[in-house]
């Protein structure tokens, strides 16, 4: 029968979860080597798969107090590191409300932000670990929320990215920290982050009507890109899309 | 039970409200149910009780409520205990299609797999059994239907990598007295010595097993999701299973049985006695969970006991109920992906030059994904001898690549992006003869007809529309008689029953979602085509006409001095549909 997710260390559980591939393992082959890559230790220390680390890093004490009033709010941007000890990843908010009204922001950086090749992989782990089964290939969203627009639902930070896909969310989402290397996480944060844009002529709030209905992304099954957003069409009010025309 | 009676005919004799006066139909009363997400369900009336189910989500999904059909007043509520994670393995939406009633019991489903049992009086919890398991991609969408005693409950999943199966419950301890699986071996399958398919291809040992690469039958779909019909006379239960797994059908060769299968069985036993796969190795997720209606029909000068199903594939089979025979399967909606059905084998034949091959993008597949019909159930009238038909009208690009089985994770390996057929409306309402092997009229409506349908013995066929219309039509010609706007786009089942006022009254739930409605009720992009499976191509301009809904909403005729004016005139009638 189908074995679960439980051997110990990250590529085995990996393989665990292609050994259970049914069918020609073309997905498989392309990503097991790079699975092996993903396996190399990055510049920075990886976050590990949530033992503690040992070491703790000093949140830098918030400035300010609550005797500032309800307006006057400060920001505690903390220091993006690279790479993300667990004990900073811990200290990830998921909300806009700061008891005290000092807001803190997490201080932990995406190792390969903006990496291409790093989207690149993202874009095939996306599609490998069946990320796109739920939020749609370029993250149009089906079981799971979109991804193509902002903000998510549990942060759009790259802490916050990262924790939704390491320790899954009550919603629905599954949980992968500890079942893939945390270097395959990063690499889908930074596809993720490539493929999130406002709504097109987006201002502060969304409107919907017939007026701001004028663009949809060129659909999928006419190639595949880390930009979506750069490929664009005029909106097909629910008929055959422009670019088959 | 949500389909109207053990036929699925969803016809009542009420003539109360009929061709004649239905234009002056009045909103009576309305119930929320307190969760805005896609409301399939059919409210269910016994005993002067209305009861009806919320969708799975919020801090009480598939909530049930009992309120006094004739006032809407409300008597209990049940809230089963909470799993939200299972929204995230389910592939449409978190919809109910229903409850059952039988020896004063109602009978729930819920999307995280446990049947529970309620006394309908009281709404006191009397059991609960687990059926399935999230973490294996299964949920349980399907409204339950209790033949002779047993409570018959399917799985979904069939994005998922799920194994199919029909499970059979004694209704007074939860206990499960069969499980017949869609796939594996002929002892799982519930197929034994009774089992007599028509056709030759479906004979011999194990096919649930030989027609799949090695083990792939464990995760290849076929679950239960749709409607369960019952001939009593020949005590056979009628049901069909889902798509097979993955999509991409290039990593299944074989005929994959018994996928897209329409079933007879001994409800007792839950034993095989005949068996019909629609769609042998399905290439496009047309499931065959299409309702199978129980009726008799006079063809060729002989009285034939017949099973019709309003294929997924976008076939009218019109089925020997009793040696599953087809006797005529005809198109009832625009085809390019079969070139029909070979009535001597029995076998869909399709169309080898839209050939899913991997990574092709094929395109103008019709009809799309979710077929010609999907769940939405048809009602026939032994008054006109019409089936009503709500129905969409979609065609798809297709295109398939390897997929990876994860538990619990979809199992595709395809891209699809729907949209409007030919003609350019996503929807259709229509009447269907079945002896003709005609379709004698058609409302063209802009979305997917996602609701279900009723005709009534007053001559009248309701519907709504996910553009928030709740529309009843002339069951013998289509005429627009009556329509009301309501808050959210339809996808229910109405219903009509008897107050104990002596007042007829008509009930559905107003509430747009499901498979081609999550656009509007869900976080979606109605910029990504390939976004819900593909449907929001089709379905991308939805939100500009709803948001999601929680209504349910009982219309009744006026009573002298209720509020109408004295003199009120009759409402003009509309005009007739093109």
């Amino acid at each position: 029968m189908m074995r679960g997710l439980r051997t110990s260390s990250p590529l085995p559980r990996a393989r665990a979860i292609l050994g259970l591939t049914a069918g020609p393992l073309v997905c498989a082959t392309l990503l097991l080597p790079r699975l092996a890559v993903a396996q190399q230790p990055a510049d920075q220390p990886a976050p590990s798969s949530g033992e503690p680390s040992g070491k703790v890093v000093e949140e830098p004490t918030p400035s300010g107090s609550a005797g500032g009033g309800p307006t006057q709010v400060e920001e505690d941007t903390g220091s993006y590191a690279g790479g993300a000890p667990a004990a900073r990843l811990l200290q990830t908010p998921v909300t806009n409300v700061f008891p005290g009204v000092v807001k803190r922001k997490p201080g932990v950086a995406n190792p390969v932000a903006g990496d291409a090749e790093a989207a690149t992989r993202g874009m095939q782990y996306f599609n490998a670990f069946n990320c796109s089964g739920c939020h749609a290939p370029n993250g149009g969203g089906g079981m799971g929320p979109s991804l193509s627009n902002a903000p998510f639902i549990y942060g759009s930070e790259p802490a916050n990215i990262y924790l939704s896909i390491y320790q899954g969310r009550p919603g629905g989402m599954p949980t992968f920290g500890g079942t893939v290397p945390d270097s395959v996480i990063w690499d889908l944060v930074t596809y993720i982050q490539g493929i999130s844009k406002p709504w097109p002529g987006q201002k502060w709030g969304v409107t919907v009507s017939a007026e701001t209905m004028k663009v949809e992304q060129v659909p999928t099954e006419f190639g595949a890109s880390i930009d979506p957003w750069s490929q664009t069409q005029s909106f097909s009010h629910g008929q055959r899309p422009n670019s088959a025309r | 039970m949500a389909a109207k009676n053990y036929q699925n005919t969803r016809f009542s004799p009420m003539e109360q409200i009929n061709a004649g006066n239905v234009a002056q139909l009045k909103l009576a009363w309305t119930f929320s149910v307190g969760v805005d997400r896609g409301q399939e369900a059919a409210p269910i009336v016994v005993d002067g009780m209305m009861y009806v189910v919320a969708p799975y989500a919020g801090p009480y999904p598939n909530r049930v409520f009992a309120l006094d059909a004739t006032t809407g007043e409300l008597k209990w509520s049940y809230a089963p205990k909470p799993n939200p994670s299972a929204a995230g393995v389910a592939c449409c939406d978190v919809v109910n299609r229903g409850l059952a009633y039988d020896a004063g019991k109602i009978f729930l489903n819920t999307l995280d797999d446990h049947t529970v049992a309620l006394d309908a009086k009281t709404g006191e919890e009397l059991w609960v059994t687990q059926l399935g398991e999230i973490n294996r991609g299964e949920t349980v969408t399907m409204a339950p239907l209790v033949v002779r005693g047993k409570v018959m409950v399917g799985n979904s999943g069939g994005e998922m990598g799920v194994r199919g199966w029909l499970t059979a419950l004694d209704e007074n301890t939860g206990k499960i007295v069969w499980r017949a699986y869609s796939t594996g071996p002929d002892k799982d399958v519930l197929i034994g010595p009774d089992f007599k398919p028509k056709y030759d291809w479906m004979k011999g040992k194990d096919l649930g097993v030989k027609t799949w690469p090695a083990e792939q039958w464990k995760t290849g779909g076929g679950t239960v999701w749709g409607w369960v019909s019952y001939d009593p006379e020949l005590n056979l239960i009628f049901y069909g299973s889902g798509n097979p797994g993955p999509w991409n059908s290039n990593q299944r060769p074989g005929d994959n049985l018994w996928t897209a299968t329409i079933f007879a069985r001994d409800p007792d036993t839950g034993q095989a006695k005949w068996a019909y796969q629609a769609s042998p190795h399905d290439l496009w997720d047309h499931d065959e969970i299409n309702e199978s209606l129980v009726i008799d029909l006079e063809i060729d000068g002989k009285q034939r006991k017949i099973l019709l199903h309003p294929g997924r594939n976008g076939y009218m089979y019109v089925i020997d109920r009793a040696t599953g025979e087809v006797i005529s399967a005809d198109p009832f909606d625009t085809i390019t992906a079969y070139k029909g059905v070979d009535l001597k084998t029995g076998r869909s034949i399709p169309n080898e030059e839209l050939h899913p091959s991997l990574n092709r993008n094929v395109q103008n597949v019709c009809p799309a994904p979710p077929g010609a019909k999907d769940w939405q159930p048809t009602a026939w009238s032994p008054k006109t001898k019409l089936l009503y038909v709500p129905h969409q009208h979609l065609c798809a690009n297709f295109k398939t690549s390897e997929v990876s089985y994860i538990a619990g994770t979809p199992y595709l390996g395809v891209e699809a992006d729907m949209y409007a057929g030919p003609g350019g409306n996503r929807g259709e309402f229509m009447a269907w003869d079945p002896v003709k092997r005609e379709k004698v009229w058609a409302i063209k409506e802009n979305f997917p007809v996602w609701s279900g349908a009723l005709v009534t013995g007053g001559d009248v066929a309701f519907y709504g529309t996910m553009d928030r219309l709740f529309k009843a039509v002339d069951a013998r010609d289509g005429k627009l008689l009556w329509q009301f706007r309501a808050g959210s786009g339809f996808i229910g089942q109405p219903i009509t029953y008897m107050g104990a006022d002596g007042t007829q009254y008509v009930a559905i739930m107003s509430g747009v979602g499901g498979w081609p409605g999550a656009i509007a009720n869900a976080e979606l992009d109605p910029h990504v085509r390939n976004g819900a499976l593909g449907f929001v191509g089709a379905t991308q301009d939805l939100p500009l006409y709803t948001a999601g809904g929680s209504s349910l909403m009982v219309f009744a005729l006026p009573k002298p001095g209720d509020g109408a004016p004295p003199n009120a005139q009759p409402a003009p009638r509309p005009e007739a549909p093109q």
